[in-house]
């Protein structure tokens, strides 16, 4: 378990160097750092000066070790668009994408598993098969278009929700702000996360759906049913537990795309998260922005996949047999 | 294989985007309009081509110690003919279905990244375009701009995700 666990370690920092090496290059060589800090009415000798300050001129490898030691203490250096530090930036919106993909996992989960679980159990009535073809047009609908159709439906036509913001947000502690506690938060969360975890409910339920039919056939189960167990004792303590391991797995997994869809749910719904100033950094080329967004989501993936090792290590007992 | 793996932790939408933002930074102003077009399929490519290396390496790795590949080592065929006569024609039957089912995350991709102002720019078509302008019209009520290019896409996409459906389907022997 340990020697796994190292080694598992060993390769997720592995990853993050690597990663780290990916955002320093286009840090340090897209556009000049220089070019972007100062004006244009700024001599070639103050250029040169603010060169030497800011260290440019070291061998590359000293720069590496220079953005790293930084990184690794949340200094991303300064937005050239907004001409503030990035950590700063990041931490006022890190809480909205969070929320946002909390809750998206949350309804992906509480409304999928259910689904999945009847469309198993019951494989020809006609509910099933409208769960399965409505979640093949939830794949083929694009999520741009899915939080269009769903601002046209409830905030333009009907005037139930708003359609941008997180609506009035209360402040915990120094710097965590959150929209759980208020009316018009809350309702300002429904429709992004609905948007964003329409692509995971979808995919939760077949892969519910698929495993369930799997082992209802299977020999366990048959006995259950011989021993005369009740159905939903059969179906939700014998047949549920076996059908959860890859459902975590990719739950797991799939936390990371949530972020990192949540790029374009924030776009659509105006949604304050970093996925947004992630764009706008994009569109206005603002590197340093983009490089400590590469690092914060490759962090979290990797922090994510780290974690779904371990979990599935000690979920599965068969894994830890067997292995040096 | 390592960087495959490294990359297969990020979804393909992120590389694309970041490579298009990289890609922005370096021609910049009027070259983009023309290159955007070209840098949209660079990035597209570049983040899908991890699940092809995977799975022809996966099919690979099953053919390669099957008899027919034996027999001809034994009689003494060249390796590359080997590889390229015998055991290509062998692994593609995945990439057909992967390759169907990619061109349906491509068309979603671009129109996304379109949307979102970072694909093609505003003089070129795109459906992703049509339907970001569409979105703005949204709110006056003029929601037709935004939902038939939307229903275009959906129904396109859904076509080759059936198509891709029926193709693997048809290349898998046992539901023959």
């Amino acid at each position: 378990m340990i020697g796994f666990a190292t080694r598992r370690l060993i390769q997720a920092m592995i990853v993050m160097l690597v990663v780290a090496l990916l955002a320093f290059t286009m840090f340090r060589f897209v556009g000049d750092p220089i070019n972007q800090m100062v004006g244009i009415e700024t001599s070639i000798e103050e250029r040169e000066a603010l060169r030497e300050r800011l260290g440019l001129n070291d061998p590359i490898p000293v720069q590496f070790l220079r953005f790293v030691t930084k990184a690794a203490q949340f200094d991303f250096g300064t937005s050239y668009q907004f001409r503030q530090p990035v950590s700063e930036l990041f931490a006022k919106r890190i809480p909205a994408t969070l929320e946002l993909s909390f809750m998206s996992a949350l309804f992906a989960l509480v409304v999928g598993i259910p689904m999945g679980i009847y469309a198993g159990l019951n494989r020809d009535s006609a509910i099933s098969k409208m769960f399965l073809s409505v979640s093949l047009i939830g794949i083929s609908l694009p999520t741009f278009f899915i939080g269009i159709l769903l601002i046209f439906l409830f905030s333009v036509t009907l005037q139930w929700l708003p359609s941008f913001g997180r609506g009035e947000t209360v402040q915990i502690g120094s710097w965590w702000t959150t929209g759980f506690l208020t009316v018009s938060g809350l309702k300002a969360l429904v429709l992004p996360s609905i948007t964003l975890g329409l692509y995971q409910m979808t995919l939760i339920m077949r892969l519910i759906r698929a495993e369930m039919l799997e082992v209802i056939r299977t020999d366990y189960i048959k006995f259950a049913r011989a021993r005369g167990l009740p159905d939903r004792l059969v179906h939700f303590r014998h047949a549920l537990k076996n059908t959860m391991v890859p459902v975590i797995t990719i739950t797991g997994l799939q936390l990371g795309s949530i972020i990192a869809f949540a790029t374009i749910t924030e776009t659509v719904f105006q949604w304050p998260g970093m996925g947004l100033m992630f764009l706008q950094a994009v569109q206005n080329v603002d590197i340093p922005i983009m490089s400590a967004y590469l690092l914060l989501t490759a962090f979290l993936f990797v922090a994510i996949n780290f974690i779904v090792d371990i979990m599935y290590f000690l979920i599965d007992p068969r894994l830890r047999v067997g292995r040096p | 294989m390592r960087i495959a793996d490294i990359q297969l932790t990020f979804p393909a939408i992120l590389i694309a985007l970041l490579i298009d933002g990289v890609a922005a930074g370096i021609f910049g102003g009027i070259d983009r309009e023309i290159f955007a077009f070209y840098i949209l399929i660079v990035s597209l490519a570049l983040s899908f081509w991890v699940q092809y290396a995977r799975t022809v390496r996966g099919s690979t790795m099953v053919e390669k110690n099957k008899e027919y590949v034996q027999a001809a080592r034994v009689i003494g065929i060249p390796a590359v003919i080997i590889m390229v006569r015998h055991i290509l024609p062998n692994v593609m039957g995945p990439v057909l279905v992967i390759a169907t089912i990619n061109l349906a995350l491509a068309i979603v991709t671009e129109a996304t990244l379109s949307f979102l102002g970072v694909g093609m720019p505003p003089t070129q078509p795109s459906l992703g375009t049509l339907i970001a302008i569409g979105n703005d019209f949204l709110y006056s009520g003029e929601w037709w701009i935004a939902i038939f290019p939307g229903l275009a896409l959906a129904i396109l996409v859904l076509n080759v995700n059936l198509l891709g459906d029926w193709l693997r389907d048809a290349l898998n022997p046992k539901l023959r």
